[in-house]
């Protein structure tokens, strides 16, 4: 798994095609940015498609990881359902108080534009919190939204 | 008027200011404390910090530490304190553009709600259920907010010696509803017999 997400609809690839892919591999921004009426809502997402989820982190290469590791975010698991991300994480600091708001804005942001401006979504399972970040490209809004899980 | 005279009147009504600032939010703060057992000597020095002595409170939700309302899909929830919420829009700086981002924050009708609100956050929240019970039981503040660091209220290390520091300068903690053990004294101690 080297940046782009599982599910994805591929055509047969030619030799150069697959010569390109493979150089692009890892590479810092791996997965362009859907148009905002093609974003898949996480509720509608979660009923349709189907999962593909992945543990084994240390050797998964996204450019998410090292925007986890810059806020020393734990990523423990990551589900990805119609190219909609659930990152579980564990985060070192409480991610609802007043005094940690900007970092945990910076985080989102960072992430964002790490999965290329996908929409996404944080679950912390000790906080029991899920954080769903979206990106409305025509408003130019990014609306971070939380609920309890 | 002098400069220096300038200054001391300047400083006297920001003295003024924080002493009223101080004697309203007592009142909340004690109240939050009866009901969720947090140190109101905490509540109010939290309250200075993240509202900067009361001047931010996201307007007339009167929230004076940042809570957060739920929202997932179009339904919001704002828990049983406060009574409803609004969308708070910030400027930020996204791949090269001007955005906006959009948060729901709790609105209270009163600073007293605000307070204990954020209280109940504390209490219900995992990371401080060991402390708030230390607390309890030791009517210790200062290792209450050691114990906020900790578990992770604030990255800022310095966080828990920010909150002690001013709890001693106003004297935060006698409003404090729990209090310490009272210590041994010599009466109490059995003498001891000479041999």
């Amino acid at each position: 798994m080297t940046g782009r997400w599982p599910g994805r609809a591929a055509g047969p690839l030619s030799a150069v095609a697959l010569l390109a892919l493979l150089m692009f591999a890892g590479c810092s921004r791996a997965v362009e940015a859907p148009p905002a009426a093609s974003v898949p809502l996480p509720a509608a997402v979660a009923a349709s498609a189907p999962a593909t989820v992945i543990t084994d982190i240390a050797t998964w290469k996204h450019p998410t990881k090292a925007v986890f590791d810059k806020y020393k975010v734990t990523l423990k698991a990551v589900t990805v359902r119609d190219k909609y991300a659930t990152f579980q994480v564990e985060f070192p600091f409480d991610p609802q108080t007043q005094p940690n708001a900007a970092r945990l804005q910076a985080l989102c942001l960072d992430l964002l534009k790490a999965n290329g401006s996908w929409n996404y979504a944080l679950v912390s399972a000790q906080d029991h919190l899920e954080i769903d970040v979206s990106w409305d490209k025509a408003a130019r809004k990014i609306s971070i939204d939380n609920h309890p899980v | 008027m002098s400069r220096h005279r300038k200054h001391a009147l300047h400083h006297a009504n920001h003295s003024a200011a924080n002493a009223q600032f101080i004697a309203q939010a007592s009142t909340a703060a004690v109240q939050s404390e009866i009901a969720t057992g947090t140190p109101a000597a905490i509540t109010i020095a939290q309250a200075i910090l993240e509202s900067g002595w009361g001047k931010h409170h996201i307007g007339s939700a009167n929230n004076y530490f940042g809570v957060k309302a739920q929202r997932k899909g179009d339904a919001v929830t704002w828990g049983s304190v406060a009574t409803g919420y609004v969308d708070v829009d910030t400027r930020e700086h996204f791949k090269g553009k001007d955005v906006v981002v959009s948060q729901p924050f709790r609105s209270y009708t009163t600073m007293a709600d605000s307070f204990t609100d954020h209280g109940q956050f504390l209490a219900d929240n995992g990371r401080y259920r060991q402390y708030l019970k230390d607390y309890a039981a030791n009517g210790d503040a200062r290792a209450f907010a050691r114990g906020l660091q900790k578990a992770g209220y604030a990255t800022d290390p310095h966080y828990a010696e920010l909150l002690i520091g001013i709890i001693d300068k106003y004297k935060l903690d006698q409003y404090d509803v729990t209090r310490p053990p009272a210590a041994a004294t010599p009466a109490a101690v059995p003498a001891r017999r000479l041999p």
